[in-house]
């Protein structure tokens, strides 16, 4: 026989189930569920990763990095060795670039 | 029991509704909710079209890589010889501080500082991503280019870095 208590006791029941849920997926989130593939948060589920090759530069032309500089002893002059330090006028990298992109 | 029952069930509602915390949104949230929106939209262009950004997306990196290594070597130098202009004339090493106090009108902490600030800028650029802005299959060419001139513009700002670095520490060694 259906009665209040019986009632109140399938709601109790029922809300029990549905805390232990909701915990259970708070703390365990790396936990699949069935028929779901693990994934780190973030990372997409459905697109393939796509492993790019490492490749050097090929639509231009890019120079050898310079060697090591001599190291700088008692006798070098500091004031000759800043005032050489010199940065290369890139621009010309952009520009080939740039115009390989309609070729 | 019924009254037991519903102080159980105000708690447990309670549990329920407890709000949750939300991490911080941090920079590589950013970026990886940008790339995935920008993957997304990579893949409905042609595969011709994909492997072209594909293409300049790995040559802006190269060419980013290599120009930061270059300013990196410089900035590096320029730190040897205040290093050594600091050992010649035996001046004594600053105690660290807050990172608030300095003094800049001592040439050496200025040149020390500005050659610090430029290392920073370079590490941080060496570490930056060009993502193009795919505003439509049609408009690759453009979307490209404008990418490859933000880098040349964000170039062109850390060699003024690198330069004033140098000048501080041109200055200090006339002094």
């Amino acid at each position: 026989m259906i009665n209040a208590k019986s009632i109140i006791a399938v709601v109790f029941i029922a809300m029990l189930v549905g805390v232990l849920y909701v915990l259970f997926e708070k703390n365990f989130p790396g936990t699949p569920a069935a028929g779901e593939s693990t994934y780190s948060f973030g990372e997409k589920k459905s697109a393939p990763v796509e492993v790019k090759p490492q490749e050097k530069s090929s639509l231009i032309k890019l120079p050898e990095a310079e060697g090591s500089p001599e190291p700088i002893t008692g006798s070098t002059d500091l004031l000759k060795e800043a005032e050489s330090l010199q940065m290369r006028d890139n621009s010309t990298y952009f520009e080939e670039l740039k115009e390989t992109v309609n070729d | 029991m019924p009254q037991l029952i519903s102080i159980l069930a105000f708690v447990l509602l309670l549990t329920i509704s407890v709000p949750q915390v939300f991490a911080r949104t941090t920079p590589e949230d950013i970026f990886n909710e940008r790339r995935e929106t920008y993957e997304t939209k990579r893949q409905t262009f042609s595969l011709e079209n994909q492997k072209k950004l594909d293409l300049y997306e790995e040559e802006i990196k190269n060419l980013n890589k290599f120009i930061s290594e270059e300013l990196e070597n410089n900035t590096l130098r320029q730190g040897e010889i205040l290093n050594e202009y600091i050992l010649r004339n035996d001046i004594p090493t600053v105690p660290e501080t807050d990172g608030i106090a300095r003094n800049l009108s001592d040439p050496v902490e200025n040149a020390r500082y500005w050659i610090t600030y430029a290392h920073e800028a370079i590490a941080f650029q060496a570490a930056k991503n060009y993502m193009f802005g795919l505003s439509s299959e049609a408009n690759i060419d453009r979307d490209i280019i404008v990418q490859i001139g933000a880098l040349q513009n964000d170039i062109g700002i850390l060699k003024g870095k690198v330069e004033k670095s140098k000048t501080a520490l041109i200055q200090m060694l006339k002094k």
